[in-house]
């Protein structure tokens, strides 16, 4: 080992705490080498599902009548419906599963090798540590989001004939994308208290799974439509695609009531989980 | 100036840590000794405000950790037991995040890297560490804002010999700078050669405390001492 250098005073820079913990909290993810794989398989899988919506928008295309078509249960739907829907398909599946999956590990570095000891002795402000935390969970979900989004619609872009086109790059089409974006941050938020309050990836990963199977297989909705209504997949859906895709589904305004409310619940919980559990 | 004042830890099933009073003071290194389960790792993550003690407190110059303002590093530089890097991060990104929280510049990273012998191995994966390039790690960690207090729990272990010489060195120039050094070890010789003061603990309780030479005299060695207070119960 080498000598020692003259004692070296720190520059204490000009960022603030919660900027410098901020600063600290982004490269401790972007220097994660699962962010940049899980990401990568995300939007490789984005891009196949997008190209999968242009092959069945193209044989739709084929059958129209009037911009519309017969679904495969019976109702004559607009393909501008069908356009909107398939802009939404994939980035809503990568913010309904794949996204939360990715902040789970990103969250759970800090419990796999005991690092959370590190960083809580680094940053010993809890509500500060959460809050960072909670941000870079969030910009993380989005930013991936993002990506799939513009991933989609480029693609889309490029295959869609001239009327698929306008829908894209409609207002509407800009829209759900800013609501894809909402639902994505509540998912990370989600995923990331999870995490933090199993202390573990895996289970917090099997936490996401078996709630969007709970949403998925509709077992809850018999017992109650009210809880099933509840479920962030289920809020989401209508909130958006702009239509109750089951009469059971919470409206919109609902819908977006209640990704607000787990966006709540989730950052309360994530700030007493830190605050007021012991780190050990 | 550590002080750890009745300090005690009660989990569900054990009492970890019960009633431990000792000071840890500037200028000197104190070594914490003790059987495996003794109680040296939970008074040290009680004094970082990573345990909520049950009684007592455990404060650096009068402050509890919480309250040493927002760049505790720069006070206090600590090696934990239980708080590995992760194993796919580089060990330079490892210090940087660190860095960053405190606000401490990019370079003093490589200054300490530097000072540990790991610039060569800065841009590998933890996981390809040896495990004393691990500890080297952890002190480097330690080392970045150049606290006048360190608390190292175990910091010889995995180190080679030349590893422990220079870590003794570090120890002696910092204590002769005025630092406060709590270290605790199972190296019973080696802390000989480098602490002033030394707390042995037992079951969870202080079973001697003071210089050296008040706990080992009328032993052969500090480690007979140990044998002597550890075992015959008090
Ligand atoms: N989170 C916990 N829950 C329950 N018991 C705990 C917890 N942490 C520590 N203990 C218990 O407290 C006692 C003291 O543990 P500690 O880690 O402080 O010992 P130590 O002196 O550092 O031992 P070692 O030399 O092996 O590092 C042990 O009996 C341990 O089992
Ligand atoms: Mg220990």
């Amino acid at each position: 080992m080498t000598a020692p250098t003259a004692p070296h005073r720190p520059n204490p820079g000009r960022a603030g705490p919660t900027r410098a913990a901020l600063r600290a909290e982004l490269t401790k993810a972007l220097t994660l080498r699962s962010l940049w794989i899980g990401a990568g398989v995300i939007l490789a899988l984005n891009v196949y599902f997008a190209q999968m919506n242009v092959s069945l928008l193209a044989d739709l295309a084929q059958t129209l009548e009037d911009g519309r078509f017969v679904a495969y249960d019976g109702t004559v739907a607009s393909f501008e419906t069908a356009v909107r829907d398939s802009i939404l398909s994939s980035p809503y599946q990568s913010a309904a599963l794949f996204v939360p999956l990715l902040i789970a590990v990103v969250c759970g570095q800090e419990y796999r090798t005991g690092q959370i000891r590190t960083t809580a002795a680094a940053v010993p402000n809890r509500w500060r540590l959460a809050t960072v935390q909670i941000i870079v969970s969030v910009v993380l979900g989005v930013v991936v989001t993002i990506l799939a989004f513009v991933m989609s619609d480029v693609v889309l872009l490029l295959a869609l004939p001239a009327e698929g086109r306008d829908v894209v790059l409609s207002a509407a089409g800009m829209l759900v994308g800013a609501k894809v974006l909402t639902y994505s941050a509540v998912m990370s938020v989600v995923a990331g208290v999870l995490t933090t309050v199993l202390r573990s990836t895996m289970p917090a990963l099997v936490a996401i799974v078996a709630v969007l199977v709970l949403a998925l297989s509709g077992v809850l909705l018999p017992l109650s439509p009210l809880v099933h209504g509840l479920l962030p997949m289920i809020a989401a859906k209508t909130f958006l695609f702009g239509y109750a895709p089951d009469a059971t589904d919470p409206s919109v305004a609902a819908g977006l009531v209640i990704l607000l409310g787990w966006l709540t619940a989730g950052a309360a919980t994530w700030f007493g989980a830190l605050r007021y559990r012991e780190i050990g | 100036m550590i002080e750890i004042s009745r300090l005690t830890k009660r989990y569900s099933t054990k009492v970890a840590v019960a009633d431990v009073t000792f000071t840890a003071p500037p200028g000197a290194v104190t070594g914490l000794i003790g059987p495996n389960g003794s109680g040296k790792s939970t008074t040290i993550r009680a004094l970082l405000g990573l345990t909520r003690p049950t009684h007592g407190t455990a404060t650096v110059d009068g402050c509890q950790y919480g309250d040493l303002g927002p760049y505790p590093l720069r006070r206090v530089g600590a090696l934990l037991d239980n708080a590995a890097p992760v194993p796919e991060r580089r060990g330079v990104d490892h210090l940087r995040w660190i860095a960053q929280t405190n606000g401490i510049s990019r370079r003093r990273v490589d200054e300490v890297l530097e000072q540990v012998d790991l610039t060569g191995a800065a841009r590998s994966r933890v996981k390809q560490y040896s495990l004393g390039m691990k500890q080297r790690l952890g002190i480097a960690a330690a080392l970045l804002g150049d606290p006048d207090v360190l608390v190292l729990d175990e910091p010889m272990n995995g180190l080679d010999p030349e590893g422990i010489r220079w870590i003794r060195e570090l120890l002696r120039r910092r204590t002769a700078e005025g630092a406060t050094v709590l270290v605790s070890s199972h190296f019973m010789t080696e802390l000989e050669s480098v602490a002033e003061r030394v707390v042995v603990l037992a079951r969870g309780q202080v079973r001697a405390e003071g210089t050296i030479t008040e706990v080992a005299g009328g032993f052969e060695s500090l480690e007979a001492a140990y044998f002597h207070h550890t075992t015959v119960s008090v």
